[in-house]
């Protein structure tokens, strides 16, 4: 098991580096030299711009550039960010630590709903509860993320004690620890719900597929025929194929909530990753923006790969791949 | 086209198929149907409401459609409430005179579908400037709904070169644009989207930001195209006719281009009109946070970016209909996608 | 007759019409006989083993009667039928590898059954019945078999490991759906003679159903031919291959002679 996990982190190396590379290539589509904008940015000294230059060898050719970046990189230095004026890895894992939160809290929401509603909707198979359940799934995939969230905004300013937007109250320092987390939990209400319906309608409908192919396998004749108790094939045989399946679009999920959850992040205010990636774009803060989406990419590899050992944890048939 | 037979005549089909043909017939002749000009500056009537027709008034003798002028007083927090001013009475007139345009580009007119003369209908109410929101989403629809289908054209030609060589050279060279599309696949696409914008300079001018839209919504999407190609070119470079056609000597290329595509066309179809939304609403988000479409003109995101503040929300809920739209024409595209799908499953087709 | 069954008649839904799988069969098994049900391919034979234990689709069509130790069983509710089967009625599927759940190991899945339907809580007992099951499977290695999943093993090993499952729970009759159509010849000969010395053993009624001819030679008492979902002919084994009466009958064991020669 140990050299299943191994393998898939030496297989993930590789792909963290291309995104690397990516990312990187990207800066440099933009014409021109990256410093022009700094040049023309009046926050920036004329000291630091030729600190750049000598650091960055900008008239040596991009693959050198390239190396130089991730020697850096892999030193722990991001670079600096001129809009934060901070480094880039101290603004980036701040809001990163926000971000996961937030997707975290709709992941666990999402499968929370999935399951049971999934298997409402198999063992109801075509009658009225299928049916409604299916196209109102429907209509969920195809709403987008940031009209439900002003939808969502918009009921909740008809209530007085939901929040609207930002994760912390003005007040959040005088709250006891126990009144922290339920502010915060308060302020997660609104954009858990808007990322999560969008999972949930998708997923509902998966698991209901993989339900009901599970349900027609002979296996599960193999074990109704030998008299096991309906319940238990259902909850413990039937569910368990079915889920496996479910479980590397978990690690695709997480980098969809990644994704999405940066624009709904911009429009609730909630302080993550989008928001910060943003900013970085609107103040041509190039260093900041290569950090953002270098954390994104990781933190999707990282989601990916938490799904793969699951898989192997659970289905034997992955692990024993040499028998 | 046996396909567009069959997509009406499944319901779902007929009905997707209809209002789309709908929106974009209306959003290309947008300026006829469009009583206004998108950029018409209005700031008596900042965010006015929804106007409301009437269609009898027993008093003054008039039938038919007509609407009221309009005046407002201030309230007491200083904001403006909206009154009918009932004896300012402008009927609805159709296929009136208003501002002048070019019909199709081609030859000029001022004749529009209706008209108030020189009182002014808000049909779908007013944003802040006091412009006719219902005349910006029709041209807001123009850039909205062609961005999509450009994006999506471009990509499909993308995937196609890249997923029928890669597919059909197979081996190092299959495996490396396999990894390279995973990785790209694998960036999250609202910061790649943002990543590939900050390499340009924040204002440009709304031209050169629907081509940079354009280009950056195609980097994106041509991966999950080329690898579905890909995959259909590795299991149609088995097939005979393949076979024959190197033996006779024809170059690679002629063979991917004459053999292999044509059948992926099919497929790619599907998957080109299920991604449509996905551009679409690539444009809305960057145009909501102000990186795509830039004031005066409009797009249908653009349009939301009012809405980002929560007290408009609430006092001026109209100005969400441009999200309804982007609703409305993403779940018509699925649906479309969709019966496509369920058309040419190769358990259904026929030919 | 321990089980009797009378003008069954069932048909399933297939391509927008019902297709009559079994029409009107009737036929019955006494105590300690082996009955052998020889038919080709769609003639009903599995069909008349899902009846039994009432696994029969839920959008098929059936009607008849299947009395077991006098009752009718037919059509029984969800909970009566999962009472019978197992406990009273054990079934053997043609492909073992398939009926088990891949995920899960051989001794999970063993030990899920006997504490489900046997109602022992005792760990030591169980594992006991597990072995001593086993061994009447003539299952070898055993540790290593109940450590395996179902995609490592053979095909014979997994027909054993289904046959030590269904006599750990000592049914009164065993039905046997084409055992072993999907095993090696030599492996075929071993599981018959298996099922002979169980029978002798733990004196089990046993239906074997098959397309095999041979094998009904070697094991069987009496023989129900079925062809197109009719019984042609019901006889002890000795009758029917010397004086079959039934046209199809006679060509079965021509076509069967054919290939002895």
């Amino acid at each position: 098991m140990g050299r299943f996990i191994l393998k898939r982190l030496v297989f993930s190396l590789p792909l963290l580096l291309g995104i690397t590379f990516l990312t990187f290539l990207f800066i440099q589509i933009a014409p021109g030299d990256f410093l022009d904008k700094l040049r023309l940015n009046p926050q920036v000294s004329q000291d630091a711009i030729q600190l750049y230059e000598q650091k960055f060898h900008l008239d040596k050719p991009l693959m050198v550039q390239y190396f130089v970046w991730l020697r850096n990189i892999l030193k722990g230095d991001f670079g600096y960010s001129f809009s934060f004026k901070a480094k880039v890895f101290d603004v980036v894992s701040s809001r990163l630590f926000n971000t996961f939160i937030l997707s975290l809290s709709a992941l666990i929401f999402t499968w929370i709903f999935v399951i049971p509603l999934g298997v409402i909707a198999a063992l109801k198979r075509n009658k009225f509860t299928d049916r409604f359940l299916s196209f109102t799934s429907y209509l969920g995939i195809s709403a987008p993320s940031f009209f439900l969230a002003f939808i969502f905004l918009y009921l909740a300013t008809f209530t007085s004690w939901l929040p609207l937007g930002g994760m912390r109250s003005i007040r959040f320092e005088e709250f006891s620890l126990l009144g922290k987390i339920i502010d915060i939990g308060k302020h997660l209400i609104i954009p858990t719900l808007v990322l999560s319906l969008g999972s949930i309608c998708v997923l509902q409908r998966i698991m209901r597929a993989n339900l009901l192919e599970v349900l027609g396998s002979p296996y599960i004749l193999g074990a109704k025929a030998r008299g096991l108790p309906r319940v238990r094939i259902l909850y413990i045989h039937a569910l368990k194929n079915a889920l496996n399946p479910m479980i590397t679009i978990f690690g695709y999920q997480f980098s969809a909530l990644l994704s999405g959850a940066a624009l709904v992040e911009i429009i609730i205010g909630w302080p993550g990753l989008g928001v910060v990636t943003l900013e970085a774009v609107r103040s041509q803060d190039i260093y900041l923006v290569m950090g953002s989406v270098l954390a994104g990419g990781a933190l999707l590899i990282l989601g990916n790969l938490v799904a793969d050992i699951l898989l192997g944890f659970l289905d034997p048939r992955i692990r024993y791949e040499k028998t | 086209m046996r396909i567009l037979k069959e997509i009406i005549k499944n319901k779902a089909g007929r009905i997707a198929l209809l209002v789309l043909v709908l929106l974009y017939f209306s959003v290309i002749f947008a300026p006829f149907f469009a009583p206004y000009p998108y950029d018409d500056d209005d700031v008596l009537h900042s965010y006015t409401p929804p106007t409301k027709i009437h269609f009898l008034n027993l008093k003054e003798k008039q039938f038919g459609p007509f609407i009221y002028g309009q005046t407002y007083e201030v309230s007491e927090y200083y904001q403006r409430i909206y009154q009918e001013d009932k004896s300012k009475i402008y009927p609805i007139k159709f296929f009136t005179k208003g501002f002048k345009y070019k019909f199709l580009g081609l030859w000029e007119t001022d004749r529009h579908l209706f008209g108030v003369g020189e009182g002014k209908i808000y049909l779908l109410g007013a944003d802040l400037k006091g412009r006719d929101i219902f005349t910006r989403i029709l041209y807001g629809g123009r850039i909205s709904l062609s961005i999509g289908l450009i994006g999506a054209a471009i990509s499909l030609c993308i995937g196609l070169i890249i997923g029928g060589l890669s597919g059909y050279f197979g081996g190092r060279v299959d495996n490396i644009t396999m990894r390279i599309c995973e990785m790209v696949m694998m960036i999250p696409s609202f910061y790649l989207m943002l990543a590939l914008r900050a390499s340009f300079p924040p204002n440009l001018t709304s031209t050169q930001v629907y081509l940079l839209i354009i280009v950056i919504l195609s980097f994106i999407g041509w991966a999950s195209t080329a690898r579905i190609i890909r995959g259909m070119a590795i299991s149609l470079r088995e097939n005979e006719y393949v076979y024959a056609a190197k033996a006779m000597g024809l170059s690679h290329f002629k063979i991917i281009i004459r053999h292999i595509l044509p059948h992926t066309l099919s497929y790619a179809l599907v998957a080109v009109v299920l991604r449509i939304p996905a551009y679409i609403l690539g444009e809305a988000s960057l145009s909501l946070i102000g990186l795509g479409i830039q004031d005066p003109e409009a797009s249908w995101g653009n349009l939301l970016s009012s809405a980002m503040g929560i007290v408009n929300i609430r006092l001026f809920p109209w100005i969400l209909i441009p999200g309804l739209f982007i609703v409305v024409t993403v779940v018509c595209f699925n649906m479309l996608g969709d019966t496509l799908r369920d058309i040419l499953d190769p358990k259904r087709r026929i030919l | 007759m321990i089980l009797e069954v009378k003008d069954l008649s069932v048909s399933y839904w297939s391509r927008a019409k019902y297709v009559d799988a079994l029409k009107k069969v009737s036929w019955g098994i006494g105590e300690g006989e082996i009955l052998g049900i020889v038919g080709e391919s769609g003639s009903g034979k599995s069909t008349l083993a899902l009846s039994i234990l009432n696994l029969l689709p839920p959008d098929s069509k059936s009607q008849g009667q299947i009395i077991f130790k006098e009752k009718n069983i037919f059509k029984a509710g969800e909970k009566e039928s999962e009472i019978l089967r197992g406990n009273q009625i054990g079934l053997i599927f043609q492909e073992p590898a398939s009926t088990f759940n891949p995920v899960l190991s051989m001794r999970y899945q063993f030990q899920e059954i006997l504490q489900s339907k046997l109602n022992i809580k005792s760990k030591a007992e169980i594992e006991k019945i597990i072995f001593d099951c086993l061994e009447k499977a003539r299952v070898r290695q055993p540790q290593r078999i109940l450590k395996s999943y179902p995609h490592q093993l053979s095909g014979g090993q997994l027909q054993r490991i289904a046959i030590a499952i269904a006599i750990a729970l000592k049914p009164t009759l065993l039905i046997a759906d084409e055992p072993t159509s999907s095993l090696d010849v030599t492996i075929e000969s071993q599981i018959v003679h298996l099922f002979k010395e169980l029978r002798a053993e733990l004196k089990l009624t046993i239906i074997f159903i098959t397309h095999n001819l041979d094998l009904v030679k070697t094991l069987c008492d009496r023989v129900v031919v079925l062809y197109q979902g009719v019984v042609r002919e019901i006889k002890a084994k000795d009758e029917l291959f010397v004086n079959p009466e039934d046209d199809y009958t006679k060509s079965l064991l021509d076509s069967f002679s054919q290939l002895e020669e």
